[in-house]
């Protein structure tokens, strides 16, 4: 049988010449079909595209950086593309080639495909990356598959990626690390022609001239029922994924340090100037009727340093372009010195421009003195019930 | 033109319809016009709500002026460095090498849902991005952003679209804006997509972020580039 293509681009149809009650043919059907292919299908799942500050320090004794990333799985078959772009060649003086290992620790039931430099199973000599090289324009990436179909859509995942100098402890490491981390998520089925599509989607079939549309079966993908279904899918599996990464060892900048206990300080310390919190900004989605938005989850990496005491990682956020007060959720932030993750839901508001809300992070100890570094900051939407 | 979404029922949301068995999608039961408007309005309200974050990062570059390295030519060693950046093209006028460019983000798999102005060819999204930086001195400051097909800097490789932010204001400065795009030609991947093996053709962008910046403490402070 032939199989027709997905439409490049999706058709509009218009509400003109429909009238409630009366039948409808079956090309609207085929529309609706290919309408639906096209919308799941171009709505490629974007994870992360971040950049890091770059690492200034001389930091001698230390050789490794890394960061993390977090991932919402939608159901099916899927693969994961990471990709990054290397820092730049410590060696400022005489541009001698500078190698890294890039270990990416996969969550749990991901595999990769093929070989990938990231993967810290092979012979670590085989897979050394070069640094960027300053006198070199063009930027060099490194890309990993990683089939996370066994991966569990209960909850969301980490990804870490390990930055670890290959000249050791005695190094300086200013330039290392990663300049930009990205990752998005395919079908398997895109690079496995073993493996049958398990998006959604409506057999284009079904709405064939002299096909009855009002024809359905629960276990099929033909019918109404068919495209009830993968509308609800099409709702509720699609997940924004917004965050910010960053360097875990670059804790010699000036840190998030409270001064006075209980006064919020203005958490993203790294960069440069931290008097005027920058106009981070985040697009909502309105899915249902009425005011009710996507509900998200508030997510954030961290250890402490300091003082053991009571500490909170607040969301200010209000509608972009609104002038009203900012409204805020508290993360709390039990005291650790090793990473930990903590997260907690959020409705954010759809009313601003273009639906956007303008935010920022501080941060709020009962004890002067304490810090905080953060590997990753990330907002993603929960599923939609 | 309008929309390729096509048309709303309202600019609220998705309508929910029951799908249990008492619902009004019964077996051998005829299907209205009414509904099927329901269907479509939904249709459309999720190809407009489902809009992605492209790029998301704070944090400083922090290189030097380019006046210290000839718009990032200085000591470059392979390509031509023009014999005076400032009279190129935006585009050609720095080397988009870390000293004057982020590395390109991407690749992003793009959908071709937005109407052309006039009689063109539709296009991607338009991208709406927030940026903002702090030139440190009364100088001028630039931030360039292009839409490309490939990861090659659109100097080398050419772009579907771009904005370009100048000031000479001291201080914060914070810009917000839309990037119009060309469609993209290339076909950069093919996947099965449906049970019944149908294959969808996706074309992909990648973003460059490049700066010309004339006080070495001036710098950039963070971006957001999402679809709208």
């Amino acid at each position: 049988m032939a199989v027709s293509p997905v439409p490049k681009r999706p058709v509009p149809v218009p509400f003109t010449g429909r009238i409630v009650g009366e039948p409808v043919s079956s090309g609207h059907a085929v529309q609706w079909a290919q309408q639906l292919s096209y919308l799941n299908n171009y709505n490629v799942h974007q994870i992360v595209s971040t950049g890091f500050r770059p690492i200034t320090g001389s930091y001698s004794g230390i050789t490794s950086v890394g960061t993390s990333f977090a991932y919402a799985k939608s159901p099916g078959s899927k693969v994961v593309l990471v990709g990054i772009s290397p820092g730049m060649n410590p060696d400022t003086s005489t541009f001698t080639p500078r190698t890294f290992w890039a270990n990416a620790a996969l969550p749990a039931g991901a595999t990769w495909i093929g070989i990938s430099p990231f993967d810290s199973s092979i012979s670590s000599t085989s897979r050394l990356i070069s640094y960027q090289d300053r006198n070199i324009s063009r930027n060099s990436f490194y890309w990993g598959l990683v089939d996370v179909s066994n991966c569990s859509t209960a909850f969301i995942h980490d990804f870490r990626v390990d930055v670890t100098n290959s000249l050791g402890a005695a190094t300086s490491t200013a330039g290392q690390g990663l300049a930009t981390l990205s990752a998005c998520e395919i079908p398997l089925a895109a690079i496995n022609p073993l493996v049958n599509s398990q998006d959604i989607g409506v057999d284009i079939d079904w709405g064939a001239p002299g096909s009855p549309i009002y024809e359905y079966s629960p276990t099929s993908s033909l019918g109404t029922l068919g495209v009830q279904k993968a509308l609800e899918r099409a709702r509720g599996e699609w997940r924004d994924h917004w965050q910010l990464c960053f360097h875990d060892d670059d804790e010699r900048l000036p840190g998030a340090t409270v001064a006075v206990a209980n006064v919020a300080t203005n958490i993203l310390y790294r960069i440069r100037y931290e008097a005027t919190p920058p106009l981070l900004t985040k697009r909502v989605r309105k899915l249902d009727l009425g005011d009710s938005t996507v509900q998200h989850r508030f997510r954030c990496t961290y250890r402490h340093a300091g003082t053991s005491n009571t500490n909170s990682l607040i969301l200010n956020y209000r509608p972009l372009g609104s002038g009203l007060s900012y409204s805020t959720a508290t993360l709390s932030l039990p005291y650790s010195t090793t990473w930990t993750t903590a997260e907690v839901d959020v409705l954010l508001p759809n009313t601003g421009s273009d639906q956007e809300v303008d935010l920022f992070f501080s941060f709020v100890s009962k004890s002067a003195g304490t810090r905080v570094f953060l590997k990753n900051i990330a907002l993603i939407e929960n599923p939609v019930p | 033109m309008t929309s390729l979404t096509g048309d709303l029922i309202n600019s609220e949301g998705f309508i929910r319809i029951p799908d249990t068995s008492d619902s009004q999608l019964k077996d051998n039961r005829p299907f209205d016009s009414g509904t099927a408007i329901i269907y479509q309005h939904n249709l459309n309200w999720l190809q407009k709500q489902n809009k992605r974050t492209l790029v998301n990062l704070v944090g400083f570059v922090n290189q030097a002026a380019v006046s210290q390295n000839n718009y990032g030519f200085l000591g470059i060693t392979d390509r031509p460095t023009p014999v005076s950046p400032a009279a190129e093209s935006q585009e050609r006028q720095i080397s988009w090498n870390r000293a004057t460019a982020l590395p390109a983000f991407g690749p992003f798999h793009v959908p071709i849902d937005h109407p052309a102005s006039g009689d063109g060819a539709p296009t991607i999204r338009p991208l709406k991005f927030h940026l903002g930086y702090y030139n440190a001195a009364a100088s001028a400051i630039t931030f360039m952003i292009y839409v490309t097909t490939s990861e090659l800097s659109p100097a080398d490789g050419g772009f579907i679209g771009s904005s370009i932010s100048t000031s000479t204001t001291t201080g914060y400065v914070d810009k917000e804006g839309f990037i119009y795009c060309d469609a993209p030609q290339n076909e950069t991947a093919v996947w099965s997509s449906r049970p019944d093996g149908g294959l969808v053709t996706t074309r992909a962008v990648y973003i460059h972020v490049g700066f010309q910046l004339n006080d070495s403490s001036s710098d950039l402070r963070y971006l957001t580039i999402t679809e709208t």
